[in-house]
């Protein structure tokens, strides 16, 4: 461990928490705010206001353009935690009438599981999968948790913390035969997988933009209208985004997400082909300290991300051990608890291997020489800290 | 999160541990006592080095937490040169007040006393301490 004053720079692999905005993308922000920008309210007959529609519309046009949507299927939100209550509460309420069985995996973000925890408490029944293909729910898996009262399910495409991948075509194609709504959280994998909403038939998605080089505080929801997808909204006020999402429209945010989803759609394809080097390189990198385990088989994951168990070593000061580096621990980061990740657990791990787990997210700016340096480090901390335990813990 | 907040002394003892590591076999005068598991959070051994009732030297191992690592380390700096007695009288608390340590890693702090209470009891079945 290095006192972080020393610390010349930072090396980011926390990709997969947040990313830096695109400077193109601060460029038409800034353009939305000022007195000689478009920053009138969208919602304005006036030619000001017109002007700041024109901003929304155009970025609207941008993130359905990256799934295969129509821009009237994209609902703004202040990000994927509100698009995941949005379309997990609108349409669960929404279709009481037909049943109150809904149906999610105890290893999605709590962004989904507290909205389903929040209608079980209202008197729906939830069946909670817990992933048995390499982590993942299966087809067959969800086949045999669908009843004739089940009315939605919602499954993520990207682990956030495993980046294991859910083959959501053949989860959709079975929810669209079942009648039944699918609900894709899609913060992890828009701009980073190929997304079709059509082909996949995806009835609600949610993103985020800061995740891809977009600004925090700006989210989408798409609502599928063919075939047509009806929820109630969560909150309410000024009728906004079809009356689904009330409240003045953020111009600047929209405009910054709308162009970040579009530089993502030209550069998917070669970042991740770059990213999967690089994960190859860090993977080939870290097994050569031994002792390391990989959380989710790399074949199933988003080629961006790495969850590596050391055994050993206690997560905390492996952590601790690492200034210079960002990266998250396999504890709960969002409380700030050190709680062994739910995720990890439902993986089979037990507490301390959960506990000693790294999760490594790669980005745009991470390069060879990143990679090189991060398994220095570790491998230098990883023996250190088994020189120093008991032989009965090794 | 890779920074949340340990004290500085925390992080002297954790990059640069004083008495890290553990006595050959066969040095004279060395006593030893262990407490915890992975399931605790915190595993330790402590030997102490002993001439008569003063401790030479003292050594631990550790698996655990920063604040736990830290903690043993203060504690070998500590005991170099002291008798059994006043070594017996060192406690938990002297080490989180050193330490800054916060409230939910007191359990593991009790865990390195429980240690060096393991290792004075070997020295006084070894009759090292006659009190």
């Amino acid at each position: 461990m290095t006192d972080s004053s020393a610390t010349a720079k930072t090396i980011y692999l926390d990709y997969a928490a947040t990313t830096p905005v695109d400077s193109a993308v601060v460029k038409v922000m800034v353009e939305c705010l000022g007195e000689d920008g478009d920053f009138a309210n969208p919602s304005s007959v006036h030619a000001p206001g017109v002007a700041a529609r024109v901003r929304v519309e155009n970025a609207r046009e941008q993130v359905a353009g990256l799934l295969g949507a129509r821009s009237g299927e994209i609902i703004f939100t202040s990000g994927a935690t509100e698009a995941d209550n949005l379309a997990i509460r609108g349409a669960g309420l929404f279709q009481v009438h037909k049943g109150r069985h809904i149906i999610t995996s105890k290893s999605e973000h709590r962004a989904v599981l507290d909205p389903f925890k929040s209608l079980e408490k209202e008197g729906f029944e939830v069946t909670w999968l817990v992933p048995e293909d390499h982590g993942r729910v299966s087809a067959e898996q969800l086949q045999a948790a669908l009843r004739p009262d089940t009315t939605l399910v919602s499954l993520m495409h990207v682990n956030n913390e495993t980046g294991l991948v859910h083959d959501i075509a053949a989860l959709g194609q079975l929810c669209r035969s079942h009648g039944v709504l699918f609900h894709v959280d899609a913060a992890q994998s828009a701009g980073k997988l190929p997304i079709d909403v059509r082909a996949m038939q995806i009835d609600m998605m949610s993103f985020s933009a800061h995740k891809i080089y977009g600004p925090k505080g700006i989210g989408a929801l798409f609502v599928s209208r063919e075939p047509r997808c009806n929820l109630y909204p969560v909150s309410y006020g000024g009728g906004q985004e079809q009356g689904l999402r009330p409240g003045t429209l953020a111009t600047h945010q929209i405009a910054g997400m709308g162009l970040a989803f579009e530089l993502a759609a030209g550069r998917m394809q070669a970042d991740q082909q770059r990213l999967h080097e690089l994960r190859e390189v860090l993977w080939s990198g870290l097994q050569a300290i031994g002792g390391v385990t990989a959380n989710g088989e790399l074949e199933y994951s988003a080629p961006n991300i790495l969850n590596v168990s050391f055994q050993g070593v206690a997560g905390e000061s492996l952590l601790f051990g690492l200034d210079g580096i960002a990266v998250s621990s396999g504890s709960a980061c969002a409380s700030g608890s050190r709680e062994p990740s739910y995720v990890l657990r439902s993986l089979g791990l037990d507490d301390q291997a959960a506990q000693s787990s790294l999760r490594f997210s790669l980005g745009r700016s991470t390069s060879r020489d990143d990679i090189d340096v991060v398994v220095s480090m570790l491998s230098a901390q990883v023996r250190r800290l088994r020189a120093l335990a008991p032989d009965w813990v090794k | 999160m890779n920074a949340p907040a340990y004290a500085q002394l925390v992080r002297q003892h954790f990059s640069r541990p004083v008495g890290a590591g553990c006595f050959e076999p066969g040095v004279p005068g060395v006593v030893q006592g262990c407490a915890g598991s992975r399931e605790q959070g915190l595993a330790v051994q402590f030997q102490c080095r002993l001439d008569g009732e003063k401790i030479l030297e003292a050594r631990f191992l550790a698996w655990g937490c920063p604040h736990s690592i830290a903690g043993a380390s203060w504690l070998a700096e500590r005991l170099a040169g002291m008798g059994l007695v006043e070594a017996a009288r060192i406690t938990g608390n002297e080490v989180s007040a050193a330490l800054d340590v916060p409230a939910d890693k007191l359990g593991s702090i009790l865990i390195l006393e429980d240690a060096l209470g393991a290792c004075l009891e070997n020295a006084r079945q070894r009759h090292y301490l006659t009190e």
